[in-house]
C-alpha cells in the first residue's frame, strides 16, 4: 500500500503544485478561472487518451517512444511556464490577458496528461490482479488525498501572501517546477539514448536516498536526484533561469517600467 | 469575492485529511512491523514445539499450499519435513531467523538447534501471505477513515455554517436597514467575536445619527435665515423702485434676487427630496386630481406665454407622497413653459397600462439632443451652461429634484423627443396602487 500512496501522491503533488501557485497568481492578477476547468478536463481526457494508447506509443522512436512523448511534454511544460510567466502583468488588471490564459491552460493540460497517465497506467496493472485492487484503491485514495491537500493548503498559504510577495514566491516555485520537468526531460531522453550517459556530478544517496519517502517526495516538489548528470543539472539551471528570465523580460527591456 | 465557509470547510478538511492521513501512514508503518515481530515470535514458538515432538515422518498433511513448512535435520539427515519442503535444508543450519526461496515462494525461515537431542529444526513462512494477512487486518482500520471522510466533510460544512450563522444574521440586519433607519443594532448576547462590531457599528450609528440631525437642523435654519432676507431684500428693492421710478438697474435686481430666491429654494428642494433624507408620507393618490391641481396653479404663466395646454387624464391611483409630486409636476411643468416658445404647445396626458401609469410632460420647444438626455437630470447642469438659447432663468437643479423624486416613488423617467414637430417629452412611469381584491376600471376623463 506505502507503494501505491507515494506513487500517486508523487504524481498529484507535482500537478497540485502547479495548479495551486497558478491559481493564486490568478486571482493575484485579477484573471478568470476558466483555464483550471479547461485544463483540468482536457488533461485527463488526453491523459486516458495516452495511457490507452501506451502500447502503439512505446513503439515509436524504435521502441522508445513513451520516453521521447514524455520528454516532449515536459519540456512543453517548461516553455509555457516560462510563457506563463512573461504574460504575467506587475500591476493586476481584470482586463483579457489571453497569452495567461493560454499558457495557464495549456500547462495543465500537459501536466496532467503526463502524471495523470502514469496513474492511469499504474491502476490498470493493477485493476488485472483482483487480489492488490483494494490495498491499492486504498493506497491510491490516500496519496491523492494528500497531494490534494497539500495543494490546497499551498494555495491558500499563497493567497494570504500581500501581492509582492505572491509573485515572487509564485515565480520561484515555477520556476522550481520548470526546472524539475525540464530535468526529468533530460533524463526521459537520457533513458531513450537520445542523449549519451554521463557520470553523476555528485552523489546525495548517502544523505538522502532517491528511493526514500522523502527523497521520493522532494523529488516530486523539486525535483531532488540524488546523483544527476551534468545534462540534468544544466537543464535543471536552463528551466529555472528561464522562467525568472521570462518574468523579468519587459523590466529588463524598459528599467524605468514599475 | 471570497467565502468565509468555503475557506474555512476547504482548509479544516485538507488539514484534516492530511494530518488524519499522515497518521494513518505512520500507524501502518509501525503496525507492520509489529506484525512482522508476532509472526516471527509464532515462528519461533512453532519451531519449539516441533522440536519436542519427536517424530521421524514426513508431514503429508501440509500440503504444497501451505503458508508454513519444516525440517527436522539430526548430523546432516533429514529425519522430518512437510511435504512442501526440498531435500535440502531450507535455511542454513545457524539459529536464527533469515529469508529464503524455494517451492516457488520467499519465505521468511528459523533455524533452532535443539540441545537435548541434537536436532536442528528449520521452520517457515511464506513473507507474501504473512504481508498479505498483516496488511488486511491493518487496512481494516484505515478503511473507515478513507469513508468517513465525506462525512467529515459535511459535518465540518455543517458545523462552519452553524457557527457563522451570527454572522450572517448581523449581515442581513445591516442589510435590510433602510437608508434613514440609523437605529443601533440589536445587540441580543452577541457572540464574543462579534460584540465589538456590534459595538463599533452601533458607535458609527450614533454618530451619524447625530451629524444628520445637525444637518437638517443647519437646512432648516439656513431655509429660515436666507429666505428672510431674500424677502427683505425683495421688498426693500420695491420700494427702492417705487421712489427712483428708474427701470433698467432696478429691473436688473429684482431679477437677481428672484434668481437668487429662486437657487435657494431648490437647493432645500433637493436637499428635502433626497431619497436618503426624505421622510415620506406615501399615501394613496389619484393623480390626475393633483395634476390638474398644478396645473391650475401654473395656468398663469402659460397664460402669460399665450402656450396651448391639453391634458388628458385617466383615473389611477398611485401611492406616493402629494408634496414630492407636486414638486415634480411643477418642475416639469416649469420646464415646459419656460422652454416652450410663445404660442406653443404643450400637453400633458397619463396612460394606465398593466400595472403602470405613464405620465408625459410634452412641449413643443427646441428639444434636447438625445447626448445630453443622461445629463440634464445631473446637478447644476444646464444645456450649454449659462449661454442657454432660450434665456430663461435657471440653476439645473429642476430635473436632479425631479430625478429624486422619480427614485423615491420607484418610478422610472425617460425623455424623448415629442410628438410634436420639436420639443421634448419627459416621461414618468409610476408603479400603480395594488390594493388587495382590487377591481377597478380605467376610465377617462
Amino acid at each position: 500500500m506505502i507503494n501505491a500512496v507515494i506513487f500517486v501522491l508523487q504524481e498529484t503533488l507535482e500537478a497540485a503544485l502547479l495548479i495551486s501557485v497558478l491559481l493564486a497568481l490568478s486571482y493575484q492578477q485579477k484573471q478568470p478561472i476558466h483555464w483550471l476547468f479547461t485544463g483540468l478536463l482536457c488533461g485527463l481526457l488526453f491523459s486516458a487518451l495516452y495511457a490507452a494508447n501506451m502500447p502503439t506509443i512505446s513503439e515509436w522512436f524504435d521502441y522508445v517512444g513513451q520516453e521521447v512523448t514524455n520528454a516532449s511534454l515536459q519540456a512543453a511544460i517548461t516553455l509555457f511556464i516560462c510563457l506563463y510567466a512573461f504574460s504575467l502583468r506587475r500591476s493586476s488588471s481584470p482586463s483579457p490577458n489571453p497569452l495567461f490564459f493560454i499558457t495557464a491552460t495549456m500547462s495543465v493540460v500537459c501536466a496532467i496528461t503526463v502524471e495523470g497517465s502514469e496513474i492511469f497506467i499504474y491502476m490498470t496493472g493493477f485493476f488485472q490482479q483482483k487480489s492488490h485492487l483494494q490495498t491499492i484503491l486504498i493506497g491510491s485514495s490516500i496519496g491523492f488525498a494528500i497531494g490534494l491537500s497539500i495543494g490546497v493548503l499551498l494555495f491558500y498559504l499563497l493567497r494570504n501572501l500581500n501581492n509582492k510577495l505572491l509573485r515572487f514566491s509564485g515565480l520561484c516555485l515555477l520556476a522550481l517546477f520548470a526546472g524539475n520537468m525540464l530535468s526529468q526531460a533530460t533524463l526521459q531522453l537520457t533513458q531513450a539514448d537520445w542523449i549519451p550517459a554521463a557520470q553523476a556530478v555528485w552523489d546525495s544517496s548517502q544523505w538522502l536516498s532517491e528511493s526514500s519517502v522523502t527523497g521520493r517526495l522532494l523529488y516530486a516538489l523539486i525535483g531532488y536526484e540524488a546523483t544527476p548528470s551534468m545534462a540534468q543539472v544544466v537543464s535543471y539551471l536552463l528551466g529555472a533561469s528561464g522562467v525568472l528570465l521570462f518574468a523579468n523580460i519587459k523590466r529588463l527591456r524598459n528599467p524605468l517600467s514599475s | 469575492m471570497t467565502s468565509i465557509r468555503v475557506f474555512l470547510v476547504v482548509v479544516i478538511l485538507a488539514v484534516f485529511t492530511l494530518f488524519n492521513f499522515i497518521a494513518a501512514l505512520r500507524g501502518y508503518q509501525s503496525s507492520m512491523e509489529k506484525a512482522e515481530q508476532l509472526f516471527d515470535q509464532h515462528l519461533l514458538e512453532t519451531a519449539k514445539i516441533i522440536a519436542n515432538i519427536h517424530t521421524e515422518n514426513t508431514a503429508n498433511n501440509i500440503d504444497h499450499n501451505s503458508h508454513i513448512a519444516f525440517q527436522v535435520w539430526q548430523d546432516g539427515r533429514l529425519v522430518a519435513s512437510s511435504s512442501n519442503t526440498p531435500q535440502q535444508p531450507i535455511a542454513a543450519l545457524q539459529s536464527g531467523f533469515n529469508y529464503s526461496n524455494f517451492d516457488g515462494y520467499r519465505w521468511r525461515t528459523f533455524a533452532y538447534r535443539n540441545l537435548e537431542t541434537s536436532h536442528w529444526v528449520l521452520v517457515a513462512e511464506r513473507t507474501d501471505l504473512r504481508f498479505t494477512l498483516a496488511e488486511n487486518v491493518i487496512l481494516e482500520s484505515i478503511f473507515p477513515v478513507l469513508v468517513g471522510l465525506p462525512v467529515v466533510g459535511l459535518l465540518i460544512w455543517l458545523i462552519v455554517s452553524h457557527g457563522l450563522r451570527p454572522l450572517r444574521r448581523l449581515a442581513n440586519e445591516m442589510g435590510s436597514k433602510q437608508p434613514t433607519d440609523l437605529s443601533p443594532l440589536s445587540t441580543q448576547a452577541p457572540q464574543q467575536e462579534l460584540a465589538q462590531i456590534v459595538a463599533s457599528s452601533n458607535g458609527l450609528l450614533e454618530r451619524l445619527e447625530t451629524s444628520l440631525q445637525r444637518e437638517k437642523q443647519f437646512a432648516s435654519n439656513a431655509a429660515h435665515e436666507l429666505r428672510t432676507p431674500i424677502s427683505t431684500l425683495k421688498v426693500q428693492l420695491y420700494n427702492i423702485k417705487q421712489t427712483l421710478k428708474q427701470g433698467a438697474e432696478t429691473d436688473a435686481l429684482e431679477a437677481t434676487a428672484q434668481r437668487l430666491e429662486h437657487i435657494v429654494e431648490q437647493i432645500l428642494a433637493l436637499y428635502k427630496n433626497s431619497p436618503d433624507q426624505y421622510n415620506a408620507r406615501f399615501e394613496k393618490i389619484e393623480l390626475s386630481e393633483l395634476t390638474e391641481e398644478v396645473l391650475a396653479e401654473e395656468y398663469p404663466y402659460f397664460d402669460a406665454k399665450q402656450q396651448q395646454l391639453e391634458f388628458n387624464s385617466c383615473e389611477a391611483h398611485i401611492m406616493g407622497d402629494p408634496f414630492a409630486l407636486k414638486t415634480l409636476l411643477k418642475n416639469l411643468l416649469s420646464n415646459a413653459n419656460k422652454y416652450t416658445p410663445a404660442e406653443g404647445c404643450i400637453k400633458v396626458s397619463m396612460t394606465k397600462l398593466e400595472d403602470h401609469l405613464l405620465l408625459s410632460i410634452e412641449d413643443s420647444g427646441p428639444g434636447i439632443d438625445a447626448k445630453q438626455r443622461d445629463r440634464i437630470f445631473e446637478r447644476f447642469y444646464r444645456i450649454d451652461g449659462d449661454r442657454h438659447p432660450s434665456g430663461e432663468m435657471g440653476c439645473g437643479l429642476g430635473l436632479a429634484i425631479v430625478k429624486h423624486i422619480v427614485e423615491l416613488h420607484h418610478a422610472t423617467i425617460q425623455v424623448t423627443p415629442s410628438s410634436f414637430a420639436t420639443g421634448s417629452a419627459f416621461k414618468v412611469l409610476f408603479p400603480l396602487h395594488q390594493p388587495e381584491n382590487s377591481n377597478h376600471q380605467p376610465g377617462t376623463t
